[in-house]
């Protein structure tokens, strides 16, 4: 039984993925104020880390071609345990939506309109976002191209805007954190933007050509990004200096203080700009994964009729989630993380495991029984 | 007949969208008053502080001659005491009918008094607040910061605007130069922990107040500890190596000369004896064009030059030592060297961090100049020189 039958090119799975971790950007300030200067490096540890995880995800989505993440479990553990294991994925996914959508409501309230309420700023937003997702996967993921073009056009036109205020000697000292805030931040990276990629699994099934070249447009889709995330860090270390520990959007000010001429500064706003655009797709694509998931999970044949009350139930669980910023700080800096680790890195691993160790069985039942019937 | 119902009703909800979303927090011109500066000095009560605010008035500002009354101030002053800069906000905020709007903020000049006395704890509200920017300039006045907003300029009815575009003058000139509060606040939260901010003073002439730039002002941990003249900050700008324009004297015994400043760098390098810092040293290069040449009777312009060159490098040097014994003097680490020293030898800095103060007060200087003559202007002679009778 199959919920979603759209199907998305391949091409377009990788800009996806470009655009769901670049989308993290805002985040920076998670770990710039634990790893400082060395901000970037963090980027290429994170980046290595995540290697051998993508190679989980990719090998999970060659084993199961035709099944998305909760259809795996279901496959994997049983019907009881897979329905066990599904549930941490769908209290995941819909953390992961509302977390953004928290995100971008803090984002306006904070920098463009300031007295707009947040509820109204979240309830606009997500019936935007649930009317792309009625449209389906196509539709979501078909601007991937044109928002990774339009977003690495206006990265480029920000580093040279910028390019007059950089002082490469902010870089420096290099390697002079203590070792834990290193694990730290690699930590941290690896597991907010980087490893949310498991949200992919349960659009994997739905891409063409995948028997070919999904490894290679996953790899390819999370290098492009770690590279763009590096060059954003990069920029705002150098223009900021050390500064940045003190930000809450280092990027946001890191623009503001671009000036080419005196008439073209302070093109801040193009950073607001980017970054509705990339939490529209990013929303888009996870609120899509909950309800898809939760279909899924209840074998239900369309996942329409929970668009409605996804959506109420997302704003609300975004309303109350926190109780403020520092609330919402503190817990990505230390708690999520692990949590997160734990879905994203550890439960894939085990059910890759346990399905290699089934697979392994069924072929020693297979062949003894073959040598018996001989 | 139902779809076009439908249809009405899509189209009239579409429109309410447009047309009356977007005004939820709307502010009329009439409705703030846009802030251009703002002053913060000491109260006569201890531990508070006054702060000024300077509002430029719309209707009196440009508008041609009828607009607004003709003897109307096109600036409003309202000022208040209070513990802190929020609580001084907020009883201003009670006696004013607008909004205060701080997006437009030009400049916070801080009185001398209270930069004596700590300026740290009334940043962070400009650091913390939504609307405010941090491109703000920083300025230290000489005597009271309120006197400065009222001083009016002559061609800027606006003083705060006018006090911008000085700063922006006077930096390409290197009489002064411009410190945004970015910079500031980096500067006092580096390893160094000294900041520079340019001093504005009134000068009363008659009966005509005029501002002027002169100097800077020297924080450490946010707190004023002393001033540099005029020629002092030349020197601290030829060691940063930002000197962008601007003139220098030479004085030879054969004539004198003014050179009009091209360009200049600076490279610093502290010299270690085995772990032990030994001297600080800083290669500067500038580069000049001659701008006007008296005396030099019966000389060629080859031997000109060479004479000139090393003036040059003389009258640097002396601006620089003068700056560098001053800033020893007040031990404030103005140059950033502490900052230079953790960046490129991070190991070594936290054996001399903890008596970072004792160190530089003690460290010597070592400057080695290097001029470089490109031009001397439309003509290679001058009326005195041979050649000419």
């Amino acid at each position: 039984m199959k919920v979603e039958n759209a199907k998305i090119s391949a091409t377009q799975f990788m800009f996806s993925i470009v655009i769901f971790i670049r989308s993290s950007s805002l985040l920076s300030a998670f770990f710039f104020s634990i790893t400082k200067q060395d901000s970037w490096l963090i980027v290429l540890f994170g980046t290595v880390v995540c290697i051998p995880l993508l190679w989980v995800y990719v090998a999970l989505a060659k084993q199961y071609p035709d099944k998305s993440l909760i259809q795996i479990n279901d496959e994997v553990f049983g019907r009881i345990g897979g329905k066990i294991v599904s549930v941490f994925y769908i209290w995941f996914f819909f953390t992961l939506t509302t977390l953004n959508l928290r995100d971008l409501g803090g984002f306006v309230n904070k920098s463009i309109m300031i007295l707009t309420p947040n509820t109204v700023i979240i309830s606009i937003f997500i019936i935007l976002c649930a009317w792309s997702v009625y449209y389906g996967l196509e539709v979501v993921t078909r601007y991937s191209i044109v928002f990774t073009i339009i977003s690495t056009a206006i990265l480029i036109v920000s580093i040279l805007a910028t390019f007059n205020i950089m002082n490469f000697e902010n870089f420096l000292p290099i390697f002079h954190q203590p070792v834990n805030s290193y694990i730290h931040g690699t930590h941290i990276i690896s597991t907010i933007p980087f490893g949310e990629l498991v949200v992919f699994l349960m659009i994997a099934p739905n891409v063409e050509g995948k028997e070919k070249g999904l490894a290679k447009y996953f790899y390819g889709g999370f290098f492009i990004a770690a590279l763009l995330i590096l060059l954003v860090i990069l920029r705002d270390t150098a223009v900021l200096g050390n500064m940045l520990e003190f930000l809450s959007l280092p990027s946001f000010e890191a623009l503001r203080l671009a000036t080419l001429f005196e008439t073209i500064s302070h093109i801040e706003i193009l950073f607001a700009v980017l970054l509705i655009l990339f939490l529209f797709f990013k929303i888009s694509i996870l609120f899509y994964t909950s309800i898809l998931a939760v279909s899924h999970f209840f074998k239900i044949k369309s996942y329409r009729p929970l668009i409605l009350p996804a959506s109420a139930l997302i704003v609300v669980y975004s309303i109350t989630i926190f109780e403020n910023v520092i609330m919402h700080t503190t817990i990505s800096r230390g708690t999520a993380p692990f949590f997160w680790a734990f879905i994203e890195m550890i439960l894939p691993f085990i059910t890759l495991m346990v399905s290699y160790i089934k697979k392994a069985i069924k072929k020693a039942a297979g062949s003894s029984k073959e040598a018996s019937a001989a | 007949m139902k779809q076009i119902s439908r249809l009405f009703i899509l189209a009239s909800v579409i429109a309410a969208i447009l047309f009356s979303s977007g005004c939820y927090d709307i502010r009329e011109l009439d409705r703030v008053s846009i802030v251009t500066g703002l002053a913060v000095d000491k109260a006569e009560q201890p531990g508070n502080i006054e702060l000024t605010i300077q509002i430029g008035k719309a209707g009196a500002l440009g508008g041609g001659e009828n607009v607004g009354a003709p003897d109307e101030k096109p600036v409003q002053l309202i000022d208040a005491v209070g513990e802190s800069v929020m609580v001084a906000l907020e009883s201003l905020r009670n006696d004013n009918s607008r909004i205060l709007f701080f997006q437009h903020n030009q400049v916070l000049i801080i009185g001398e008094d209270q930069a004596r006395t700590g300026i740290i704890p009334y940043l962070d509200t400009f650091m913390r607040n939504k609307e405010s920017r941090f491109e703000v300039w920083v300025l230290v006045s000489e005597g009271n910061a309120k006197d400065v907003l009222e001083t009016e300029m002559e061609l800027d009815e606006v003083s705060a605007v006018g006090i911008a575009k000085m700063i922006k003058n006077h930096t390409e000139t290197s009489k002064s130069l411009g410190v945004r509060l970015l910079d500031f606040l980096s500067k006092i939260t580096e390893r160094s922990a000294s900041a520079v901010a340019p001093i504005i003073k009134i000068i009363k002439e008659e009966d005509i107040h005029r501002l002027s730039l002169s100097g800077l002002a020297v924080f450490k941990k946010g707190q004023m500890t002393g001033k540099l003249t005029e020629d002092q900050s030349i020197g601290f700008s030829w060691v940063m190596g930002d000197l962008k324009g601007g003139n220098l004297s030479v004085e030879t015994e054969k004539g004198s000369a003014q050179l009009a400043v091209m360009s200049s760098s600076s490279k610093l390098k502290p010299v270690f004896n085995k772990d032990r810092l030994q001297k600080m040293k800083a290669d500067i290069t500038g580069k000049f064009i001659i701008a006007e040449l008296t005396g030099f009777k019966n000389m060629k312009i080859e031997q000109v030059i060479d004479l000139l060159k090393k003036g040059a490098a003389d009258s640097i040097k002396k601006l620089v030592m003068d700056c560098y014994k001053k800033s020893q003097q007040l031990k404030s680490d103005i140059y950033g060297f502490g900052s230079y020293i953790y960046k490129y030898h991070a190991g070594r800095w936290k054996t001399i961090e903890k008596d970072w103060d004792a160190v530089f007060s003690n460290l010597a200087l070592e400057v080695d100049i290097k001029v470089d003559i490109q031009d001397t202007g439309k003509t290679g002679k001058s009326p005195e020189m041979e050649g000419i009778r």
